[in-house]
């Protein structure tokens, strides 16, 4: 079991590895250059030719030679990885982590809250729908989660914007809290916060609901069919019973697994909801480092992702056959 | 069903609801938009017709006023009345660095946003519908011979509680013309201060009504107790400019030893400049920055201004500007009382519809779009060929598709079309070749030039080669794509063959600049920051627009503003007539200069306009703030180059006043 263990995080450690060496040589190949970017700003600000200001930007503001063999960039940025160093933003000029620590706040407050509230309905709707066939519940499920799976993310996140902020005004249209409030752990900046939270989430609840609800409806679908359901129902167990401790906790794993990587992806926020809402988490930091070429604040975020993905599958790795006896069996012939 | 399941409906029948709710909204809005598209075309007459009123009305103000440059004295402010026990809150929209990069410091990347007409003052404003100042650090100022004395107010303190003085001005114009290489250094000798409120500049020519609009508006923005380290840095850095620029601008060689040396210590005069951070900028105005965040700037009132019993507000509050339809919303919403975002006619629509309290009213942007021809290469080098794009484009429709707001002219001449009457009377302009759309009149002009039409259809040098252009234009502006799509589609429909390749802006500005581009589109003759005739064509003569097509001197130039032309009163030199143009002071003998100069740009097309921009200004009356001016006052020509500088005038002189709510 320990070798075992031992065995997946080296793994880890090598997905990560690879991972970020290959964002690390497509970032780099994104067309346009930050160098191009600042040169520009600055020739119309210092008023010199632009073969001038790019050579200001390139000693100045950039933090890094382009003219530099690419592989020799790679070597440092690995390099600077294993002393957690994640490089520096050229555009808001501070180390990746200061912004890093200043947007996770938000997006884990908003993301964890919405995912944790959308898997909580979904789960239950879809193993209802699983169990009762015959309800008008389900093709209202099923045709809810259609149309919310054909509606992109931003139009989803726009229709509510638009109502509920611009047209009924029921809701902020920015930022995290009232500006007015100075950040702290007292009631008016907490409701503030959970207010200007609330459209956020409810965009990304009434986007995924229905996903965790099919994804579900499949996965205790086949349960269902499982002898010891069969069993558990000629006994004349209550419903209930059959429901959550026989269906509900086989049916369940597979999606938990989805969840854990929803939690993992999840440090990479949600950029469309986050700038539709012009909600400053890590999302709409990454939507502002791609417009403006921000190559190492791309690096940084991308890193924070790889490693957030990597480190719950690895947990999810471990601790599954702990909670499914049949993943144990089989890890134990291997 | 069990309580479980009834909750769980219950739940997905909020979704549900909620949703469609949403969903039906939507719906009924889109519904609502179709059915108004219709009433679109009148109200869309109907505002032009308002706007043509506005256009006449300017051309109607007293000659008096539009044609003498007036005394320093300035118009008195109206008085307001006394400040309400409860100051409001005012609301725009603007970019700034966003935390953690925001600086405070107006020399570092992306200077301090939005807040700078709110933080510091110029000396004077200047409006220029009706070339009269408004007073703001400057007490009062004379001419003498070749300087400008300047006597500063006494009662004008910065942020920090230090008194403004005459040194602030001195460092600011130093470090202006070092760190952003203001041009006004060639006309200045030296700045004087001999004592703590006045400022002699002395010139090397006399004070000129332009030069004077030059050096009293710019904002004074480097208190000296910061950088005052920098100033003498800096003066010697100046020194090094005026030779490469004095050698630049006769076309001569740069020896690179002097322009290494100026580099350099400009570099490393930067460097440190942008070393300061105070966090919040320490400026002078009527409002300090208090508050700075990714989405949000809030200002507060300066309580020892010097007009701080005038001004009602006592907060401003900035929202961030991601992008024109973020600004729509912001405006659908009421929540911020004025911003210009390009807006096409439905969404127009729908922001009055949605907030009736809205206005919305068109100001010249003091700027032209055009088509720009690279002079150096060929068919562009070939005046037949201009002139026959010039009637083979139907450049209305271009400014239909590209930026519906803007205005037409049918002539090349570089004056702006609405100061056109101001400028040039009818009887001079009656001697202006006029370039209408005329398709057949191209197809003359091309025959007579040699120039044959094939069997495919497409159009033939006098050499015999096919003619195709790869048209371009700046990527990143979207109405100038829309434009050149236009252009292209009308192009080809003439027999020309042509491809539209919108280039990333950040490639685009140093392609035209070095003189790499063909045809492309193109910025002509603007007027922004001095709403003079001068501005417009030093840009085209001397600036980034000669280097853009090759009509200026230097190295890739073709040496046109050097070259003598016609005119109908007399031969005449581009280079002499600006020079003329700069110095002279009777209004009259200005416009006579001007005639010329709009006579040769015009008859020889190195740029043909297809708009001039105006801009859209949205602004909420009666929510926060009323008491906007007509729109028919000159103070709007505030606006272009400087929103917040309009805003700031108006909430300072009393102008606009919060609502009285309860």
């Amino acid at each position: 079991m320990l070798w075992r263990i031992i065995k997946r995080i080296i793994y880890a450690f090598f997905t990560i590895f690879l991972s970020a060496s290959i964002t690390f040589f497509l970032i780099y190949n994104i067309p346009g250059s930050v160098v191009d970017i600042i040169a520009a700003q600055l020739a119309e600000e210092m008023g010199v030719p632009f073969e001038e200001a790019k050579e200001i930007a390139l000693t100045y503001y950039v933090g890094y030679d382009p003219n530099k063999p690419l592989l020799e960039r790679y070597v440092e940025y690995i390099l600077n990885l294993l002393t957690g160093n994640l490089g520096r933003s050229t555009i808001f000029r501070v180390p990746v982590t200061e912004v890093i620590v200043k947007a996770l706040p938000w997006t884990l407050f908003v993301l964890s809250t919405a995912l944790l509230t959308s898997f909580a309905i979904g789960v239950l709707l879809g193993l209802i729908i699983a169990w009762r066939r015959r309800t008008i519940l389900g093709p209202i499920v099923t045709a809810y989660a259609s149309f919310t799976d054909a509606m992109p993310d931003f139009v989803t996140a726009m229709i509510l914007y638009i109502v509920l902020a611009v047209r009924l005004k029921l809701f902020p249209m920015k930022g995290a809290y009232s500006e007015s409030l100075t950040p702290g752990l007292y009631p008016d900046f907490i409701l503030s916060v959970l207010y200007h939270a609330t459209l956020p989430i409810l965009a990304y609840v009434v986007e995924h609901v229905g996903f965790w609800a099919l994804l579900m409806k499949g996965s205790a679908a086949s349960v269902l069919e499982e002898d010891f359901v069969k069993a558990a129902v000629a006994r004349g167990l209550p419903e209930r019973r059959i429901l959550t401790a026989y269906v509900g906790r086989v049916a369940i794993l597979p999606v938990a697994v989805m969840l854990a990587i929803q939690l993992g992806a999840m440090l990479g926020g949600s950029t469309i909801i986050e700038t539709v809402f012009n909600y400053p988490g890590i999302g709409y930091f990454f939507a502002y480092a791609t417009q403006n070429l921000d190559y190492g604040l791309m690096q940084g975020l991308f890193f924070v992702i790889i490693v957030g993905i990597v480190v719950a599958n690895l947990v999810i790795d471990i601790i599954y056959p702990l909670i499914d006896p049949r993943v144990r069996r089989e890890a134990g012939r291997l | 069903m069990t309580r479980t399941e009834t909750i769980l409906l219950a739940c997905l029948i909020v979704l549900v609801i909620i949703f469609g709710g949403v969903y039906a909204s939507l719906t009924s809005s889109i519904n609502a938009l179709s059915k108004s598209i219709s009433e679109l075309s009148s109200k869309v007459d109907e505002l032009s017709g308002k706007v043509n009123t506005l256009t006449g009305e300017v051309r109607k103000l007293p000659e008096a006023i539009r044609g003498v440059v007036p005394p320093p004295t300035p118009p008195t402010p109206p008085t307001p009345p006394a400040p309400p026990a409860k100051l409001g809150e005012f609301h725009f929209a603007c970019g700034w660095p966003k935390p953690p990069a925001y600086h405070g410091n107006p020399f570092g990347p992306g200077g301090v946003g939005g807040a700078y007409w709110f933080i510091y003052e110029p000396l004077a404003y200047y409006i220029p519908a009706n070339m009269t100042f408004i007073k703001a650090l400057a007490e009062s100022w004379e001419t003498k011979d070749t300087s400008l004395v300047v006597h500063l107010r006494k009662d004008a303190y910065w942020h920090d509680g230090k008194p403004v003085t005459s040194k602030d001005v001195k460092t600011t114009w130093a470090l202006v013309g070092a760190v952003w290489a203001r041009r006004t250094w060639q006309f200045i000798k030296s700045i004087e201060t001999p004592d703590d409120y006045t400022v002699i500049f002395h010139l090397t020519i006399k004070p000129s009504p332009l030069l004077q609009v030059m050096l009293l508006t710019q904002p004074i923005l480097a208190p000296d107790h910061i950088f005052g380290k920098f100033t003498d840095r800096a003066l010697e850095v100046i020194e090094l400019a005026k030779k490469v620029w004095a050698l630049q601008a006769a076309g001569k060689e740069v020896p690179e030893d002097l322009m290494t040396e100026y580099k350099d210590k400009r570099t490393a005069l930067t460097k440190d400049v942008r070393e300061i951070k105070p966090g919040l900028p320490v400026g002078n105005g009527a409002f300090k920055v208090v508050k700075v965040t990714e989405t949000e700037m809030l200002l507060e009132k300066f309580d020892k201004h010097y007009l701080a019993n005038k001004i009602m507000f006592g907060k401003i509050r900035a929202y961030y500007w991601t992008a024109n339809e973020v600004v729509w919303s912001y405006l659908m919403a009421g929540k911020i009382d004025c911003a210009h975002p390009a807006t096409p006619p439905d969404v127009v629509k729908q922001i009055l519809a949605t907030e009736p309290r809205m206005h919305h009213i068109l100001v010249t942007d003091l700027s032209q779009f055009a088509i720009a021809f690279n002079l150096r290469i060929k068919p562009f080098s070939d005046i037949n060929f201009r002139k026959a794009i010039a009637y083979a484009v139907n450049r209305v429709k271009m400014r239909e598709v590209g930026y519906f707001w803007a205005l037409d002219t049918p002539y090349a001449h570089g004056v702006l079309p609405s100061m056109q009457s101001i400028w040039l009377p009818e009887d001079v302009l009656a001697k202006f070749t006029k370039y209408e759309y005329d398709p057949k009149k191209a197809e003359e002009i091309l025959r007579a030039a040699g120039y044959k039409k094939g069997p495919d259809g497409y159009w033939r040098t006098p050499e015999g080669e096919v003619i195709e252009l790869e048209v371009t234009c700046p990527a990143g502006y979207s109405d100038w794509v829309l434009a050149l799509d236009e252009l292209v589609r009308q192009l080809n429909e003439f027999g020309i063959k042509a491809e539209a390749r919108p280039i990333p802006n950040p490639t685009f500005w140093p392609t035209a600049h070095s003189g790499k581009l063909g045809m492309h589109l193109n910025w002509f003759c603007g007027w922004a920051g001095t709403g003079d005739p001068y501005t417009g064509y030093y840009d085209l003569f001397f600036g980034d627009r000669s280097k853009d097509t090759g009509v200026g001197t230097g190295a890739n130039g073709l040496g046109l503003v050097n070259k003598e032309f016609d005119t109908p009163w007399g031969k005449a030199i581009p280079a002499e007539l600006m020079e003329q143009l700069l110095v002279e002071t009777d209004p009259e003998k200005r416009k006579e200069i001007v005639w010329k100069l709009a006579y040769i740009v015009n008859e020889n097309l190195w740029e043909i306009p297809w708009a001039e921009k105006r801009l859209q200004i949205f602004y909420l009356d009666g929510v926060r703030a009323t008491g906007w001016p007509a729109p028919t006052d000159p103070v709007w020509t505030l606006y272009p180059g400087g929103a917040e500088r309009l805003m700031y005038v108006l909430i300072t002189h009393g102008v606009i006043k919060p609502v009285v709510t309860g």
